[in-house]
Order: C-alpha cells, then sequence, then structure tokens
C-alpha cells in the first residue's frame, strides 16, 4: 500500500511536471460546438479534458477525458441523445461505446495510451457519424 | 465601464478540432473558450437562437426570476414553452439551471456566466445587447459617435 502510494506520487509529480513543461493542456478544457450531420439533424459535439488527482480512476495519468457527440433525436425537435462517446473510467481505459443511443453499457477498449491518440480516433468516428444519413 | 461578451463563431470541423487541439498542446487559456460558442454555420445559429429565446435571456439578465415559472409569468407565455426554450438554451450552452430546494425542487435560470452581450462574429459583426448595463454603455458609444 505505502509503494502503491508512493509510485502514484512519483507519477503524480511527473504529470505536473509535464503540466510545467507544456507536455500536456491546460486544463480543464470544456468546449463545444454545434453542427448538423447530412440530414440536417443538430449535433452537439462536447470535449472535456480535466487533471484529477485519481489516477486509479482514470488511467494512465489521471486525466478525465469524455468525447462525446449528442443527435438530435428528430430533425428540429431539439432532444438529443449521445450517439458516439470515448472516456476513459476504469477499468476499461480509453474505450468507445459502440452500441449508442440504444446501449450504454457496451464499451469496446480502444487502442490509445494517452488523450491525442483517443482524441484522433473520436475525430474520425465524428466525420464518420455527420457523413452518416 | 466593460461589457462581458458571450462571443459566437463560425468554423467549420477540422478548424475547431484544429482550435482544440492547438489549445492542447501550446496550453493556450482555456477561461477565453468558455466564453466562445462554435457553430458551424450562421444558418443552425440562427435556426436555434429565436427571438423568444432571444427574450428568455435578456429577462434572467434583467429581471433574475426565481424559477422558470416566474419567467414565464414575466413573459406572458405558456409555462411548457418557456421550458423547452431553457432546456435548448441549456443545451446550447447560453444558460445554466441552478436547482434549489424549497417545498419542491426549482430551476434557476442564470445566464452560462455573466456576460452583457452576445457578438455573432458572422461576415458582420452583430451585437445582441443582453444586460441592462449593455444597453446603456451601446447608447453612450453611440451617442459619442454621433
Amino acid at each position: 500500500m505505502i509503494i502503491d502510494n508512493y509510485t502514484k506520487l512519483v507519477y503524480t509529480m511527473f504529470v505536473y511536471i509535464g503540466l510545467g513543461l507544456g507536455m500536456n493542456p491546460n486544463l480543464p478544457i470544456h468546449r463545444q460546438r454545434l453542427t448538423t450531420d447530412r440530414i440536417g439533424r443538430l449535433c452537439k459535439i462536447e470535449v472535456s479534458i480535466e487533471q484529477t488527482s485519481d489516477l486509479n480512476m482514470y488511467p494512465p495519468n489521471g486525466l478525465k477525458c469524455v468525447f462525446r457527440v449528442l443527435r438530435e433525436k428528430i430533425k428540429g425537435d431539439e432532444e438529443f441523445e449521445i450517439v458516439l462517446l470515448i472516456d476513459n473510467h476504469k477499468p476499461f481505459g480509453f474505450h468507445h461505446h459502440t452500441k449508442l443511443p440504444l446501449n450504454h453499457e457496451v464499451r469496446e477498449t480502444i487502442h490509445a495510451s494517452n488523450w491525442i491518440e483517443a482524441w484522433h480516433i473520436f475525430d474520425k468516428k465524428v466525420k464518420e457519424l455527420l457523413d452518416e444519413t | 465601464m466593460k461589457l462581458k461578451r458571450l462571443d459566437v463563431i463560425f468554423s467549420d470541423h477540422d478548424e475547431f478540432m484544429g482550435e482544440l487541439k492547438e489549445a492542447f498542446l501550446n496550453n493556450k487559456n482555456s477561461i477565453e473558450a468558455n466564453q466562445t460558442l462554435s457553430f458551424n454555420s450562421f444558418e443552425t445559429f440562427k435556426r436555434l437562437m429565436t427571438a423568444n429565446k432571444l427574450e428568455i435571456l435578456m429577462a434572467i439578465a434583467r429581471i433574475k426570476p426565481t424559477s422558470i415559472n416566474h419567467l414565464s409569468k414575466i413573459l406572458k407565455r405558456e409555462y411548457p414553452h418557456v421550458l423547452k426554450d431553457c432546456n435548448s438554451l441549456l443545451s446550447l450552452g447560453f444558460i445554466k439551471l441552478d436547482i434549489v430546494e424549497s417545498a419542491r425542487k426549482q430551476f434557476v435560470p442564470k445566464l452560462a456566466f455573466d456576460y452583457d452581450i452576445i457578438v455573432v462574429k458572422s461576415h458582420i459583426e452583430e451585437i445582441f445587447s443582453i444586460s441592462e448595463k449593455s444597453n446603456k454603455v451601446l447608447l453612450m458609444v453611440k451617442e459619442k459617435s454621433l
């Protein structure tokens, strides 16, 4: 337990030194963008990254990342449902909720070791989603 | 007297993702980003920002309603319609709804932050006056320019 805490402490120090060197973003970042898909349904792209001290909950370095897209259920009704979600909570690490909007519980681990790689995967999936009919 | 502004900008997908990536990598201050709402086109913004919703924003800034019911009375509109517009403004990022536990749970509509004007940065910059203070300041500016 002591070793575990020591490891966490060293890792947290490493993360904060990294932040100081500009290796990581200026956090937290919460951004959103409103756009429309090919058939005119509103889509809300939300990106949220924040530093937490919980390395266990948000592997690998305590960064809580939530990349998601909410889309109008019916064009014009302004009622949104989550259709794309990539996040990184335990025990999965970075994962994609592959059966949205029907089933939130189905997850697939994605091959991303950090938020930049996950971000690129998200970017690609957003483009596919906006091109869907 | 300085006015707090909420910027509405228009960018394509790659620009938006690029801006974010730059913010991540270059440690740009994200506080400014929180005061900007990004849309893909002016048409999308226009479709969402109706006169009724603009009126809601002004009422929230100027009268500070204590609930959505109060807001609907101020605006003399049906409660369900005001509620729907408030939910829409919430999801767009223009307002927040604070929960107050009294006899029953109430939602207090508030601006997302304390902005006075909305600046729409299209081909022509358009300014929507939201707070009472912004009215006075814009009037002073206009008088000075005459």
